[in-house]
């Protein structure tokens, strides 16, 4: 059998070792005795599989005794005594890997866990990593899993009746984008009945054993509007570790960030104040994404906010990768690119007297309730389907009344005052 | 003689990339072709029992007869039902990367087809290519496309059958017939 069978298709090559496999436990549990005179696979990525072949207990395969084992460096040291708070000190014999695992998204990789104990002060502390057999520990960039001794931990607190005593959200960064995880944990609540994470809106229950819990997800928490809720007791208590007020999800990337800036005039009389949105991080080595700002200008009234000229201002646009400002760098402060998959964009500013609320509605059902951020400003969004010329924002209006957008409102897109 | 195991993966390892092919020139998405394929050997070795044939190629006819099967299946369903791969407890897959999407179309001779969708719309009735845009890029709802438009929806409804058919008649020289084959 050729080495490079699936060179050009990797996904074949995993596709025909998850059938193998799951022909061979298929087998195993019919007693069937074709398992034993079952070819080995060739495995084309030990680190994942292998762990797989392990469980099945299946004997002659013919790979080399150095692969049957996952990639492994040196255990991580601890930190010295003198460094570490009294209260992060652990008691070897409280600590504990608990038998609660979160399956990483991709297949082949170890899961997560939760080791918990308490520290010398009596608080308690949890510290996330993944399991290997009986270890516990972490896999590096490089693909080597490391042992994270009793030392490490990644945070204590005590119990307080109405929440958890520790909870957080770890990022695990990768070179790229798809391989981040967040590992969002949580310990130590006497009463907790339910623990779920939302991602985008959409909960996600978690599983629960000793008042601890541990969920893997993709993706940077900014970029997913992460937040984690839990019921203990009668009481509903959720905490947010992406979500930034100035935070606009994107459909499916990374997350965007409306910006606001402005400028007065030398005489100190004109002012002008923009809004746009901009990408939090990148994706994958390219470069970030903004917007265009949309702007409005007004006179400079001393220990007063600028006056809108009108009620709201906004632009809303279909933007291409590679779209961006045409005006040479240095004559103008507007510079902008698009970097990013087309998405079409809505963003402005809003007269916060003025404006109670406002609706956003598309063709095929798009319909949504635009949130304000800081009260003036606000960003959406969109799949590159949705036509931008047939967008419509509805405005209502504090006095009750109510407005109708069809068209964008860009007093100005310069910086300029 | 029912199909077992080790002949199952001797067919897979010779055929797989065929199968992927197969698929995708009639789902026009690499990631559903993968899928199905899963599904496809999958379910051959679920229903191995039924296999009468001995050799391999009887084995590669067998599971032809399956794929068309799963194509049908998933037309008629909208989504992949993978019964077999989740009866086997297979893990759910990674997506495809860029460059094994693109290798699967290439494969498929998606590239070629792509074009050829494009340059018969350009050579359509203006009236045609619209509603098509309208109905199937922008995939909007008959009440919508007819106001938009301005006509009624059962006129709106009339139109898109109409410009459908005639796309198809004029694309019918280039679709797959039977497996493993490309007019």
């Amino acid at each position: 059998m050729p080495d490079a069978l699936f060179d050009d298709l990797p996904i074949l090559g995993e596709l025909g070792a998850t059938l193998t496999a799951a022909m061979a436990r298929a087998e195993a549990t019919a007693g069937s005795s074709a398992t034993a005179a079952a070819p080995p696979r060739r495995w084309r990525r030990p680190y994942g599989w292998l762990g797989t072949f392990l469980v099945l207990g299946l004997v002659g395969t013919t790979a080399a005794a150095g692969t049957l084992t996952v990639l492994r460096g040196s255990p991580i040291p601890g930190p010295k005594a003198e460094d570490t708070q009294p209260s992060m000190v652990q008691r070897s014999d409280s600590q504990h890997v608990l038998g609660l695992r979160a399956n990483d998204p991709a297949a082949g990789h170890l899961p997560f866990a939760i080791r918990v104990g308490e520290s010398e002060q009596g608080d308690i502390c949890a510290t996330v990593g993944q399991v290997d057999g009986d270890d516990f520990g972490i896999v590096g960039e490089d693909g080597r899993f490391r042992q994270l001794p009793a030392g490490i931990v990644d945070s204590c607190g005590r119990a307080t009746g109405t929440d958890v005593a520790v909870a957080g959200a770890r990022v695990l960064d990768a070179k790229r984008y798809e391989d981040v995880r967040t590992v969002i944990y949580g310990a130590g609540a006497d009463d907790l009945k339910r623990a779920e994470i939302l991602v985008r809106g959409k909960a996600i229950p978690l599983k629960i054993e000793d008042g601890a819990f541990v969920g893997v997800v993709p993706n940077y928490p900014e970029d997913i509007g992460l937040q984690l809720r839990l019921r203990i007791g009668d009481r509903t208590v959720t905490h947010g570790f992406g979500t930034g007020r100035a935070l606009v999800l994107d459909p499916s990337g990374p997350a965007w960030q409306m910006s606001r800036g402005g400028s007065q005039s030398r005489d100190r009389k004109t002012q002008v104040n923009c809004a746009n949105l901009q990408q939090v991080h990148r994706a994958d080595g390219t470069r970030m994404s903004s917007t265009p700002p949309v702007c409005f200008r007004a006179p400079v009234e001393h220990h007063k906010l600028p006056q809108m000229p009108v009620p709201v201002t906004y632009n809303a646009r279909t933007f291409h990768t590679g779209d961006r400002s045409h005006d040479p760098p240095g004559r103008s402060p507007s510079v902008w690119r698009w970097q990013a998959p087309s998405r079409t964009v809505v963003w402005g500013q809003i007269d916060g007297k003025r404006v109670k609320q406002i609706d956003l509605v598309a063709p095929s059902s798009v319909r949504q309730r635009v949130r304000k951020i800081y009260g003036d400003s606000f960003g959406v969004v969109l799949p590159a389907s949705v036509n931008a010329k047939h967008i419509r924002l509805l405005v209502t209006m504090r006095d009750g009344s109510t407005r109708t957008y069809s068209r964008p409102v860009v007093p100005t897109s310069s910086m300029r005052p | 003689m029912s199909l077992s195991s080790e002949q199952l993966a001797r067919v897979y390892d010779a055929h797989a990339r065929e199968f992927v092919a197969f698929f995708a020139r009639r789902v026009y998405d690499p990631e559903v072709a993968v899928d199905l394929t899963a599904e496809t050997f999958a379910a051959a070795f679920v229903g191995g029992d039924s296999f009468t044939g001995k050799t391999d190629e009887d084995a590669v006819r067998w599971l032809y007869g399956i794929a068309k099967n799963q194509v049908a299946g998933f037309w008629r369903a909208g989504q992949v039902e993978q019964r077999a791969v989740e009866r086997l407890g297979m893990q759910q897959r990674r997506g495809l990367t860029d460059e094994e999407y693109e290798r699967i179309e290439e494969l498929a001779a998606l590239g070629d087809l792509r074009r050829r969708v494009a340059a018969e719309l350009e050579a359509m009735p203006a009236e045609h290519a619209e509603v098509l845009r309208l109905r199937v890029v922008q995939e909007l709802d008959y009440p919508v496309l007819a106001a938009r438009l301005e006509i009624s929806e059962q006129t709106a409804r009339a139109r898109v059958s109409r410009a459908l058919r005639a796309l198809a008649v004029r694309l019918e020289p280039y679709l797959p017939t039977e497996e493993g084959s490309h007019a």
